[in-house]
C-alpha cells in the first residue's frame, strides 16, 4: 500500500465517470448561449460607433471652425471696407471742390458829382476779381476792367473826378458759400463803405425786380456817382461776373488703387506652404501610457495658421507579460518556453520569473489642427501614427543551476516591424512663451492591427512636449 | 491564431471528423455545436463534477465552459489535442467558479481520523459514482486542491500560484482533504474496513 497507488486509484475512479448525454442538456446549453451572446472585442462592438462618432465630431468641429473663421473674415472685411470708405471720404473732402454758378446782377445808378477815391475802388476791384487761389477769376474780367477804367478815366469828363464804384466783394473767396452768404457779405462790406464815403447821391432808377431788389438796395447805399456815366459804359456781353465751370463728379465709392490691391490680397490669400513661409519648431516629447513609456525628438512644421505636421524619432518601451513559471507560460500561450527559445534557455532546469520587455524605435507622423485662443494658448487636435524602424524583445528569467541557486538569464530577439498599426487621437493645449512652446496632450490610441508586441486594442495616455521656435 | 487549416483546406463534413465539426462551429453552426457538445459532454462533465459540490454546480460550470469553447475556437491550435484544450478550459472555468464563490465557501472543521488507512483495494471496491459523491462532500478549498493535485497533476507550487495561496497552504489543504476523504470512506463503507482488518489480521497471524 502506498499513497501514490491510493491517489491513482481515486484518479482512475474519478476519470472513469462519464455522464450520459441527454437532449435536455443541449437545450439548457442553447438557452444559456442565448442569454450570453458573445460580446466580441471592444473594437468590434464599439469600433464603428467610435469611428463614426470621431468622424462626426471632426466634421462638426471643422464646420464650426470654418463658419467661425468665415464670420471673422467677413467682419474683418466689413471693418476693412468701412475703414476704406472713411479713408476715401477723407480723400474726397480734401480734393473735392464744390462749384456753383452764381449770377450777379449789376444795377446802374445815376450818381451825383462827388470826388471819390479811385485808388481804393480799383484795389478792391482787383481783389474781388480774384479767386481764393489768387488767380484771375475769369479772363473776361480783364476786359471789364479795361473798359471800366477807360470810361472812368475818359478825358470827356474833364476835371470831374467821377468814379463808378462797383463793389463786388470777395466773390472769389465766397464761392464756396451759397448765394445768400454772398449777399450778406456784400451787404456788410457795403455798409463799411458807407462809413468811408459820404452819402451824397440817391438812386434814381431802381429795378423792381424782386430778385435784384436786395442788391439794389444795398448798392444804392454806395457812393456811386454819375449814373449816367455808368449807363453809358458799353458792357461787354461776355463780361458777366459769374463763372461757369463744369461740375466735377467725384465718386465716393471710388477706391484708391492701393486699397483695391490690398483687398484683393486679403480675399485671394491662400495658406502659403512655401518653405520660406514655414515656421519650424524642434523639441522633445515625453509620453506615458498603459504599460508603456516613451520619449521623442520631434520637429513640428506649421503649414498654416491652423495646420501643422510633426515627425521625428521615438524610443518606446512596452512592458510585456510576466510569468511566474515556464509552466504558466505554457498554460497561457500553449507554447513551451524552453523549446521556443532553445538553445538559449536551459532545457531541464526550473525557469521562473519570466519577464518580457519590448523596445521600439519608431517614426511618429502626426497632423494637428490648431485653434488659437487668447493669451498665446492654442487648442490642438491631432492624429498620429507610428512607423516601426526597429523592434526588439528582451526576455529576463531566472533558472536554477545544479547548486540549487537561481541565476539570471536573458534572451534578446528581433520582432517583426509594423507600419501604420495604430491611430492615436489626441486633444491638447499649447502655451507659447516667447520662442518656447509647451504642449500637453491626453490621447487615446487604437490598435488597427495586431502586432507581436502589443495586444491591447485601446490605450490611454498623455504626452508632454516642449518645442523651440525656429525660423520666423 | 491559426485559421489556415480551416480556411485553406476543404474538409468534408462528417460527424466522426472533429476538424470538420470544429470548422462548422467556427461558422456558428448550431448543429455542429450540438455535435461537439454531445461528443465531449461526458468527458467535460466529469471534469466539472469533481470540482463541484453537486450536479447543479457542475452543469453551471459545464455550460460556461462550453460557451468559452465556442467563443474561443479560433484560438485553438489544431496540432494540439482538442481534448486537452477542452479539459484546460473546463478546469479553468471550474477554478474561476471556485474563486468567484470563495467567500461563500465555509471551512468545515472535522475530527481527524486517528489512524487513516490508505488502501487502494478499498477504493477499488467502491464505485466511481460513490467516490465522486465522497469527493463532492469535501469542503471546496480541500476538494479543489485535492482534485488539482491527484487528478490533474498540478504540483503544490502551481496550485499556490493559481489559487493565490501559499504552497504550504496547498500542501496542508491537500493533506486535510485526503484525511477527510478517508474518514468519509470509513464512515460510508465501514464493512470494507472490517474486511480489511480481518484480512490484515489473517496476514499478521500467519
Amino acid at each position: 500500500m502506498s499513497i501514490d497507488k491510493y491517489n491513482d486509484a481515486i484518479k482512475k475512479k474519478l476519470e472513469s465517470i462519464a455522464p450520459k448525454f441527454e437532449q435536455t442538456d443541449w437545450d439548457e446549453m442553447k438557452s444559456f448561449m442565448a442569454l450570453n451572446v458573445p460580446k466580441g472585442s471592444l473594437w468590434n462592438r464599439y469600433g464603428r460607433f467610435f469611428l463614426y462618432s470621431t468622424g462626426a465630431i471632426l466634421l462638426l468641429s471643422s464646420l464650426f471652425f470654418n463658419l467661425k473663421q468665415n464670420y471673422d473674415n467677413k467682419s474683418l472685411l466689413k471693418a476693412n471696407e468701412l475703414l476704406l470708405k472713411k479713408f476715401d471720404a477723407k480723400q474726397v473732402v480734401k480734393t473735392e471742390k464744390v462749384y456753383q454758378t452764381d449770377t450777379v446782377y449789376l444795377t446802374k445808378y445815376i450818381t451825383k458829382w462827388h470826388t471819390i477815391d479811385n485808388t481804393i475802388a480799383q484795389s478792391n476791384f482787383e481783389e474781388n476779381l480774384k479767386t481764393t487761389d489768387s488767380q484771375p477769376f475769369i479772363t473776361n474780367n480783364k476786359i471789364i476792367e479795361n473798359e471800366t477804367k477807360a470810361v472812368l478815366l475818359s478825358p470827356n469828363r474833364g476835371n470831374q473826378t467821377y468814379q463808378n464804384t462797383v463793389n463786388i466783394n470777395k466773390l472769389g473767396s465766397q464761392n464756396k458759400n451759397n448765394s445768400s452768404k454772398d449777399v450778406e457779405n456784400f451787404q456788410t462790406i457795403s455798409q463799411t463803405r458807407n462809413e468811408t464815403f459820404k452819402q451824397t447821391f440817391e438812386p434814381i432808377n431802381v429795378p423792381k425786380n424782386t430778385a435784384t431788389k436786395e442788391i439794389n438796395e444795398l448798392v444804392s447805399d454806395n457812393k456811386i456817382q454819375n449814373i449816367s456815366e455808368l449807363n453809358s459804359i458799353p458792357f461787354n456781353s461776355n463780361a458777366y461776373l459769374w463763372t461757369k465751370q463744369y461740375p466735377k463728379i467725384n465718386l465716393i465709392t471710388k477706391i484708391p488703387v492701393d486699397a483695391l490691391a490690398q483687398r484683393n490680397h486679403i480675399t485671394i490669400k491662400l495658406p502659403s506652404v512655401s518653405l520660406a513661409n514655414l515656421k519650424y519648431r524642434v523639441g522633445v516629447s515625453f509620453d506615458v501610457g498603459n504599460e508603456q513609456i516613451g520619449g521623442s525628438l520631434l520637429s513640428d512644421v506649421l503649414l498654416s495658421k491652423h495646420w501643422s505636421m510633426n515627425t521625428g524619432l521615438r524610443f518606446l518601451n512596452i512592458t510585456g507579460k510576466s510569468y511566474y513559471t515556464a509552466e504558466q507560460y505554457l498554460f497561457d500561450t500553449k507554447q513551451d518556453f524552453r523549446k521556443l527559445y532553445a538553445p538559449y534557455v536551459p532545457v531541464n532546469d526550473d525557469i521562473i520569473n519570466l519577464d518580457f520587455q519590448n523596445y521600439l524605435l519608431q517614426i511618429p507622423i502626426g497632423i494637428t489642427y490648431r485653434y488659437p485662443l487668447r493669451n498665446d494658448f492654442t487648442l490642438l487636435f491631432s492624429a498620429t501614427t507610428d512607423l516601426d524602424l526597429y523592434v526588439g524583445q528582451y526576455i529576463n528569467f531566472d533558472y536554477k543551476e545544479d547548486n540549487g541557486k537561481f541565476e539570471q538569464g536573458t534572451y534578446e530577439s528581433k520582432l517583426s516591424k509594423s507600419l501604420l498599426y495604430n491611430l492615436e487621437l489626441s486633444a491638447g493645449l499649447e502655451k507659447k512663451y516667447k520662442r518656447m512652446i509647451f504642449q500637453i496632450h491626453p490621447y487615446i490610441s487604437a490598435q488597427l492591427k495586431e502586432t507581436a508586441y502589443k495586444k491591447e486594442e485601446f490605450m490611454l495616455g498623455a504626452k508632454m512636449r516642449f518645442f523651440v521656435n525656429l525660423g520666423k | 491564431m491559426n485559421r489556415n487549416l480551416f480556411f485553406n483546406q476543404k474538409i468534408p463534413f462528417s460527424e466522426n471528423n472533429l476538424e470538420s465539426i470544429i470548422k462548422l462551429c467556427l461558422e456558428r453552426n448550431q448543429n455542429a455545436q450540438s455535435l461537439l457538445y454531445k461528443q465531449f459532454f461526458g468527458y467535460s462533465k466529469s471534469v466539472c463534477l469533481r470540482y463541484s459540490s453537486n450536479q447543479e454546480e457542475a452543469k453551471e460550470i459545464l455550460n460556461e465552459g462550453f460557451l468559452k469553447v465556442f467563443n474561443n475556437l479560433d484560438k485553438y491550435l489544431p496540432e494540439l489535442s482538442f481534448k486537452a484544450w477542452l479539459r484546460t478550459i473546463m478546469v479553468n472555468t471550474a477554478l474561476n467558479y471556485y474563486r468567484d464563490n470563495k467567500k461563500y465557501n465555509q471551512e468545515i472543521s472535522f475530527d481527524d481520523v486517528e489512524d487513516p488507512i490508505y488502501d487502494e483495494d478499498i477504493i477499488n471496491k467502491i464505485s466511481a459514482d460513490e467516490i465522486l459523491v465522497l469527493v463532492q462532500k469535501l469542503p471546496p478549498s480541500y476538494r479543489t486542491v485535492f482534485v488539482m493535485h491527484v487528478v490533474d497533476g498540478y504540483n503544490h507550487r502551481e496550485i499556490g500560484e493559481i489559487l493565490e495561496i501559499n504552497e504550504g497552504t496547498s500542501r496542508s489543504n491537500f493533506m486535510k482533504a485526503r484525511v477527510k476523504l478517508q474518514s468519509l470512506v470509513q464512515k460510508e463503507f465501514p464493512h470494507l474496513y472490517k474486511d480489511y482488518h480481518q484480512e490484515t489480521g489473517k496476514h499478521s497471524t500467519k
